[in-house]
């Protein structure tokens, strides 16, 4: 027995296993609580997105989606530009649809106002070709825009029930996210067509 | 190298003293209750427990994974919770009654069952982008386990987890900086490892140690160009340094009765530098690869680390064992290799040549070492190398087919003469020690 293993011994087995249990089981209800507690008093956004299908041989059937404010235009004045991994603040703002458009990116939390709301994500690519108005990926108008990850990219859904979503039209799918004062987002309700085919309880 | 190598190689050799009339049966099971105490029980219950539990911690990821909506996500998620704590109580009751391993198997299948509920909770909230947390908290979670528990199963799935989180934070493409924070979880998972007698769990330890030093080879993207090719290099050669590091270590450990740990850095060190010295005579034989092939401020680290583990060997190592001054001149050869392919050597240095030179001593040495030190990993490793590399070299010509068979001939009468002379050598050690137990004391 090693020093560590002599330390933890000093401790009777009973305790020692109780602690253990609570530990393990803490871990995940600590993560529930967290999540769950966006999805309860987080504010909403609506997002558009395009879909595409694989399969998580870990967990099931899910959906990829991708979001049209996952590329954001890059600011004109910005001088250092961002690197993959870096944590970024998405500023967005919903249209006359009510639906979110990207607004402004910044490498620090930017002080919001009117119906503004800012998401945390993390730069995937610094540099892509920017989007076009119908939200197509048009390189040429250039590659000044960042490819940026929210944690709200994948959509669980029952086994076999991911090909659905897949088939149904881009332009009829969105998503309703809830945004902590943090800028963490999380997935609150899948909408087809405007009515809701999936809602996220907290628990 | 482990308990187990060593109980059927001294269980061999007791059956051969006995049946010689060297030493007594009285005397040879004396020696095993006093190196092994009473009990050589089977195994096997252990090992159904070990491979039951897994079986059904394969059950609940699988049922996790359906995502079956009849059965609301919270009675799903208390579910899991009941079974990890549920783990416990008959955890508690085994050891208790003197079963280790079953308790062992207990635990594990409550950690497993806690990656499961990890991944119900990453499907219940939709995050799979962020899989290497998940990884991370599946690694905190068989730390903590092992650690209050004091169980082995745990800390494996531990090793695999972190070695996880530290690829998936790992993009060999874009990295930016060293993953340090993978040595807050792993220094206390090496730490519980150090004290206990487990191979599976010596090996873990091992390979997450490994994969994480294989990414500090690899270059920052700012530093350009960085290629694939440069990217093989960087592994190869800084793996080169790692692994004589790895079997110096080892060695030593196995000198000076080291824990289970750091003793199976010596298989690793000596497989993974057998592979790595093939892949180098690959190279040099490669003209095109030849060129980019140059030593990166990125590896010098690892040599430094291998220099100071031979040193150490060399310094601290038995002084009985007559093969470790061989094993060290073997791992000296396979690191001149690097050497000869960097912008030391000149443009006209004639690497194609010499490179498959050194692979051969080396291997050579290996063989001979192992033989010395009693090591049948390094014999093998030898062996192997040996072998492969006659077969690249005989794949890829160096010059023309008459200049090979000239290099065939010279290394096959170099390897005759040193046979004779070792045989010489051996016959005049034996008289030696014939003399010497005939002379009166």
């Amino acid at each position: 027995m090693n020093t560590l293993d002599n330390v933890v011994a000093r401790v009777l087995p009973l305790p020692r296993y109780i602690l253990a249990a609570l530990v393990l089981c803490g871990l995940i209800l600590a993560t529930v609580v967290q999540r769950a507690g966006i999805l309860r008093s987080g504010q909403e956004v609506r997002l558009e997105l395009t879909p595409v299908d694989p399969r998580d041989l870990f967990r099931g059937d899910y959906v990829v989606l991708n979001y049209r404010i996952g590329t954001v235009d890059m600011p004109k004045d910005v001088t250092t530009p961002f690197t993959r991994g870096q944590q970024v603040f998405v500023t967005v703002r919903p249209d006359e649809n009510n639906k979110s458009r990207a607004v402004a990116i910044s490498a620090e939390r930017p002080a919001v106002s009117g119906d503004d709301i800012v998401i945390s994500g993390v730069v995937s690519f610094p540099s892509i070709c920017q989007l076009s108005e119908t939200g197509a990926r048009d390189c040429k108008l250039g590659n000044n825009a960042v490819a940026v990850r929210y944690g709200l990219e994948s959509y669980f859904v029952p086994e076999g029930e991911g090909k659905k979503i897949e088939l149904t039209p881009r332009a009829l799918l969105e998503v309703v996210a809830a945004v902590a004062p943090s800028g963490q987002a999380a997935i609150k309700r899948l909408l087809i067509d405007g009515k809701p085919v999936y809602d996220e309880p907290p628990y | 190298v482990f308990e187990r190598g060593y109980r059927q190689r001294l269980e061999a050799d007791l059956v051969k003293w006995v049946a010689g009339g060297v030493i007594s049966g009285d005397a040879a099971q004396s020696i095993r209750k006093a190196r092994f105490g009473e009990e050589v029980a089977s195994r096997l219950p252990a090992i159904f427990a070990m491979l039951g539990a897994l079986m059904l911690a394969a059950s609940v990821s699988a049922f996790v994974a359906a995502n079956w909506q009849e059965i609301p996500r919270l009675v799903r998620l208390v579910g899991i919770l009941t079974i990890i704590a549920g783990c416990f109580l008959p955890a508690l009751l085994l050891d208790r009654r003197g079963m280790p391993r079953g308790a062992d198997a207990a635990v594990t299948l409550a950690t497993l069952c806690f990656g499961a509920g990890v991944a119900l909770v990453g499907q219940m909230y939709h995050l799979p982008a962020d899989w290497p947390a998940g990884a991370m908290l599946i690694a905190i979670g068989g730390l903590a386990a092992a650690a209050f528990t004091g169980k082995n199963g745990p800390l494996v799935i531990a090793f695999v987890a972190m070695t996880s989180w530290s690829c998936g934070r790992f993009d060999a493409w874009q990295w930016r900086e060293v993953h340090w924070s993978f040595l807050l979880l792993f220094v206390p998972g090496f730490l519980l490892a150090l004290g206990r007698e487990n191979r599976l769990l010596a090996h873990a330890a091992i390979l997450a140690l490994s994969v994480w030093l294989a990414t500090l080879l690899v270059q920052p993207n700012d530093v350009r160009p960085l290629t694939a090719e440069r990217y093989l290099f960087n592994l190869v050669d800084g793996g080169l340094a790692f692994s004589v590091a790895y079997i110096a270590i080892g060695l030593l450990a196995l000198h000076r009765g080291g824990p289970a740990v750091t003793q199976a850095l010596l298989p690793w060190g000596s497989w993974v530098f057998g592979i790595l010295l093939c892949f180098e005579i690959f190279f040099v034989l490669e003209k095109a690869l030849v060129i980019p092939h140059a030593l990166v401020p990125y590896v010098y680290p690892a040599h430094g680390a291998a220099l100071i583990s031979l040193a150490a060997l060399a310094v601290l190592g038995s002084e009985r064992d007559k093969g470790k001054f061989v094993i060290i001149a073997a791992c000296v050869a396979g690191l001149t290799i690097p050497l000869m392919l960097s912008g030391f050597t000149g443009p006209d240095f004639p690497g194609r040549v010499l490179v498959p030179i050194a692979v051969l001593v080396s291997a050579s040495a290996l063989i001979a070492g192992g033989l010395l030190a009693g090591l049948g990993t390094l014999i093998a490793v030898g062996y192997a190398v040996f072998g492969a590399s006659i077969l690249i070299l005989l794949w890829r010509t160096i010059g023309t087919l008459l200049n090979q068979s000239l290099f065939f001939l010279v290394a096959g009468v170099v390897l005759v003469s040193l046979a004779a002379g070792a045989r010489k050598l051996a016959n005049r050690s034996r008289c030696d020690i014939e003399q010497s137990s005939g002379s009166p004391a």
